[in-house]
């Protein structure tokens, strides 16, 4: 075994850059696995284990400080299905105020007024522990509060107010304002949880001349798989209390819901970026591999000469790939496990989660093992031939120049190009196998930049149609005329708007024509939401009903077309698959206890309530509800006009409107988050790629540095051989730039059709996968060559600048 | 009769210590139109010397000069346009490149000076054809003797008419019959007035064919004379 060993620690000395070029392609490849593992990995109920292991709440319920004492909260531990609490804890609405500077744009809600920024409406909890035994919060900067005047911010309201730890908040309190500092930023994963936390002795001082103190309680119940677990434990929690002591109550099964949804969609592109890492680790791994023992030949004459059994001669081998191999997944897990986190913590942060921090021992050991694998059956099979051939066998493989004369070289050669070039092109195919696992590695990696491109202008696309195109730049929620209990002061509008106040049927038709007269607005619908039973779906679901031309409101087609006259209907993928409906199918839906005879004429991208919705044409609503009332104006704007600035005008002049301007689709936290782990990914496998090429090249000069030295004799420049080993690997680019194309362009379209069925419930707009300009994919062909010339262009020089006298004296 | 090739105090060294010297302070001057051999045992640096006359290597002191060009002061890719332009090189073992025919072989000089192909060719097939070579044109060199391989090489070397024409033991790797064949080749390139620097073992080449011997041993010139005192 000494022998073994000596054998193995000389040879890897000799051949350093090999050994250098092996652990450097491990290394990568390690790090490309252990990364999308490991986001595979922790892409799996994200919310549920988090949710877990900070024993998150079930139900958050928000109690009326002058209705409900503290001892009957209390006593609401001890009421059916809870079995943890935590609270009361005081809570109150206030607003607050930070200089100018601090920020680097106007946080949406708040308003400028010289130096400072004026009213940000902030709910504050009193809460003395953060590892309370329900809602364990995250502290992710700074530390918990220690003394009065401290106030830690929940994440979100950091983001919003762009404020970190050390900034100062100025909390208006009903008798002034109160200087605060932020000592802390921390996330809870329970529902309805505070925008920030301060000593429950602080509150009074700190509540607003108009917030009410009220109090909040966190429960854990059993059963809460479901909303029916969750509304009957909240009955049994509120049994013995007032009956208007609630003021507010939320469950976790909505935020599970959303995190879930953004969860589901990514795993389709996680498992694809995977495999295509692992496909490429394992071409590139096996590459080097097989290259590094069949460069080994001579050694392995040499050894048999000496009496090594040919079981001897594998263990050198394999022992040498395995040592650098070690060390290559040495680096590379753990560099793989670092990299992921980032894109753990944007996961964490879409998804409003406290940022995970997992120890990926188990998944490093198995990227390690199974790399260590491929490596090592790589060098038995491919040393296992010389291991049992005889030593002069062996050695004259090992010393002889191959003939590299096959018929395409010699037709290659004849293809006019610049000499030194085209002496490399006809020395492409000199070790077929080696071509076709390098054209294979950068076939994959350009099949990713494509993938991932294509991803990402789709998403890009996606959710600009989600957001409808700004083509709704400016939404006004109409007063209503609320039934009586229905809402508190401060309610927000259904559709998640601003506040909304009672009027009359006359006023609302007042403002509307307002607004039609208002010079700044180019077109506009009114739209109504009510509900509408269809066949096939169990529960009630919305109908908008749309007064006047909606067709610019930007709802992407999937197919069909828009409606245009009465009784038509367009829905979502969702609606069409659970209701069993085609486009152009008649069917009778009841609203208000009326049936309604509707024609659906098309299939929209629209992931508002569930899903599961219709929009139609007004008259079906109004022959169903006579005394119908319009709910909000869809506005758009003529050119030029800003929407911010139409907005406050509207609010100005209009108190009672409650306006809203569209939100811009990249700032999307999830869509950022896609793109960030899409483009991460991608760049590491491109990486990859180019390091496969890089190898391919090393190797193959290795083998060639006689035949450059009597080129570079015979008066070849240092860029002509540049030029030629470049050559070498130029057609491998084309090829397999080439046939990336369509090989991008297939996972592209099934990856974003899974994503769209399996995750959203939706089919995708044919804009969403026609992203592609010709030009662009042209461009993307020639990735390959760029990757080719990446990868060759380092030991080109190396073998520009190398020493050639003593190669072409040697024998 | 003007020099062509001067090297002055030319000292190589190769290991880092510079104890041993491949070349010590070797002062020598070849004159155009003329064969030089240069001899000596193994190890006394005269693949060194040829090395630096051919630009492959470069010269740890002194100065190297062939013409009006100080090798010195070239860089990497001047080097190479010397080598393409005033240098042929023959060595001992051919170094012809396998995959390509004997045609390509030829060619390649030609080709990296930007000879277009047409009149490469007729070039290339007039030296084959003098050298007895051109049904082999087509052929691989691996298909060929050791005699035939080395005139592929002298047909390499010659393409680009090179002004000094330099061969390393070009009989060293051949049976008689063909080192007697390349004999005579280097004995009618002399007497075109071909200028060539010979590095040889054999007595035989270097007596029927230099008009003088530089002999080296240990790095250093111990004899240089003509041919006709080397003969007496």
């Amino acid at each position: 075994m000494k022998a073994v060993f000596t054998a193995v620690l000389g040879d890897l000395r000799r051949r350093k850059l090999q050994a250098l070029v092996i652990f450097v392609v491990i290394l990568l490849s390690s790090l490309a696995a252990t990364l999308a593992l490991n986001l595979l990995v922790e892409s799996d109920a994200p919310y549920d284990r988090a949710f877990a292991a900070v024993n998150g709440a079930h139900l958050s319920l928000l109690f009326a400080g002058d209705k409900v004492s503290t001892a009957a909260l209390t006593s609401t531990s001890s009421a059916a299905g809870v079995v943890a609490t935590a609270g009361p804890w005081p809570v109150t609405m206030s607003t607050a105020s930070i200089p100018v500077g601090s920020t680097e744009v106007l946080p949406k809600g708040a308003s400028q007024n010289g130096q400072t920024l004026l009213g940000f409406p902030i709910q504050l909890a009193g809460r003395t522990d953060w590892n309370s035994s329900v809602d364990r919060l995250t502290i992710e900067s700074g530390h918990w509060l220690q003394s009065a005047g401290d106030i830690v911010l929940s994440r979100d309201m950091a983001d919003q107010l762009r404020v970190s730890v050390g900034d100062t908040l100025q909390i208006d309190g009903a008798s002034g304002s109160v200087p605060m500092k932020i000592v802390g930023i921390a996330a809870s994963i329970s529902p309805a949880s505070p925008g920030a936390w301060v000593l429950p002795s602080q509150i009074g001082a700190l509540a607003s001349s108009l917030g009410a103190i009220d109090q909040e309680m966190l429960y854990r119940v059993s059963p809460s798989a479901t909303d029916q677990d969750l509304r009957s434990a909240s009955q049994a929690i509120v049994a013995n209390l007032p009956p208007d002591a609630v003021v507010n109550s939320a469950n976790y099964l909505d935020a599970k819901r959303t995190a879930d949804r953004t969860t589901v969609v990514m795993i389709p592109f996680l498992v694809a970026f995977s495999i295509l890492g692992l496909v490429i680790s394992v071409l590139i791994i096996a590459n080097v591999v097989s290259g590094s023992v069949i460069s080994g030949y001579r050694e392995i004459g040499i050894l048999k000469a000496l009496g090594m059994t040919p079981a001897q001669v594998i263990n050198v081998m394999v022992l040498q790939i395995v040592l650098t191999a070690f060390a290559g997944c040495l680096f590379g897990v753990p560099l793989g496990a670092l990299a992921s986190m980032p894109f753990l913590r944007d996961t964490a942060h879409a998804l409003g989660l406290p940022a995970p921090f997992t120890a990926t021992i188990p998944l490093g050991l198995a990227v390690s093992g199974a790399i260590l694998a491929v490596a090592t059956i790589t060098a038995i099979v491919v040393g296992w031939s010389a291991a049992h051939s005889s030593a002069v066998d062996a050695l004259a493989k090992g010393a002889a120049p191959s003939q590299r004369g096959t018929r395409l070289s010699a037709w290659l050669g004849r293809v006019p190009l610049p000499r030194a070039f085209g002496l490399g092109v006809r020395d492409t195919f000199a070790s077929p196998l080696r071509s076709a696992m390098t054209s294979g590695a950068i076939l994959l990696g350009v099949a990713t930049v494509v993938f991932a491109l294509g991803l990402h202008l789709s998403l890009a696309r996606i959710f600009e149609d989600l957001n409808r195109g700004n083509a709704v730049p400016v939404t006004v929620n109409l007063p209503q005329s609320a039934p009586p209990g229905s809402g508190t002061p401060g309610q927000l509008n259904g559709k998640g708007g601003p506040p909304i106040t009672p009027a009359s049927p006359a006023q609302v038709n007042d403002l509307i024509e307002t607004i039609r007269s208002n010079p700044d607005t180019a077109r506009m619908t009114v739209e109504t939401s009510i509900d509408v039973t269809v066949p096939g779906i169990a529960e009630p679901i919305p109908y908008y009903a749309y007064q006047g031309d909606s067709s610019w409101i930007g709802y992407a087609l999937i197919s069909g077309r828009w409606f245009s006259g009465p009784g038509e209907v367009v829905a979502p993928s969702a609606l069409m698959d659970q209701a069993h409906l085609k486009i152009g199918d008649r069917f009778s839906a009841v609203i208000n206890g009326k049936k309604v005879l509707l024609t659906l004429v098309g299939e929209i991208l629209d992931q508002e309530d569930n899903d599961l919705l219709l929009r139609g044409d007004w008259t079906a609503a109004a022959a169903a509800i006579p005394d119908i009332q319009p709910g909000s104006i869809e506005i758009g704007l003529r050119a030029g006009v800003n929407s911010d600035v139409y907005a406050a005008g509207l609010k100005q002049s209009m108190p009672a409107l409650g306006v809203r301007t569209a939100d811009r689709a990249t700032s999307n936290a999830t869509y950022i988050l896609f793109n960030s782990v899409i483009a991460g990914l991608a760049i590491i496998l491109a990486i990859i790629a180019v390091a496969g090429v890089f190898n391919t090249v090393v190797l193959s000069t290795r083998e060639r540095a006689r035949d450059v030295a009597i080129l570079k004799a015979v008066g070849m420049a240092p860029g002509q051989v540049v030029l030629m080993i470049v050559g070498s690997v130029t057609l491998l680019g084309v090829a397999g730039g080439g046939l990336a194309i369509p090989i991008g362009l297939i996972f592209h379209h099934q990856i974003l059709t899974l994503m769209g069925q399996v995750a959203i419930s939706t089919r995708i707009p044919p804009s969403g996968f026609d992203v592609f300009d010709p030009f662009v994919l042209l461009l993307l062909g020639l990735t390959g060559i760029a990757f080719s010339a990446l990868g060759a262009f380092i030991p080109a020089r190396w073998a520009a600048s190398g020493s050639t006298s003593h190669i072409l004296h040697a024998e | 009769m003007d020099s062509l090739v001067e090297l002055d105090h030319v000292r190589k060294v190769y290991d880092a210590t510079g104890a041993q010297a491949a070349l010590d302070d070797v002062s020598v001057s070849i004159a155009a139109g003329n064969l030089t051999a240069v001899m000596g045992p193994s190890g006394s640096g005269k693949s060194t010397l040829l090395n630096l006359v051919a630009g492959l290597d470069r010269p740890t002191g002194g100065t190297v000069r062939v013409g009006d060009v100080e090798l010195n002061r070239l860089n990497e890719a001047a080097l190479a346009r010397y080598r393409r332009t005033q240098v042929g090189l023959i060595f001992q073992f051919f170094n012809l490149l396998n995959n390509l025919t004997v045609l390509e072989n030829v060619l390649i000089p030609a080709q990296l000076n930007g000879v277009g192909r047409s009149e490469a060719s007729r070039r290339a097939f007039e030296l084959l054809e003098s050298l007895g070579i051109a049904q082999q044109a087509g052929l691989q060199p691996a298909r060929l003797s050791g005699g035939q391989r080395q005139r592929v090489a002298i047909a390499r070397a010659l393409i680009n008419r090179p002004t000094l024409l330099l061969a390393d033991e070009p009989t060293g790797a051949l049976d008689t019959q063909s080192g007697e064949q390349v004999i005579d080749l280097f004995r009618d390139l002399c007497q075109t007035g071909q200028t060539i620097v010979l590095v040889t073992h054999d007595p035989r080449l270097a007596e029927r064919c230099a008009s003088r011997i530089v002999r080296l041993v240990d790095g250093a010139v111990v004899a240089d004379s003509a041919r006709a005192e080397v003969l007496r």
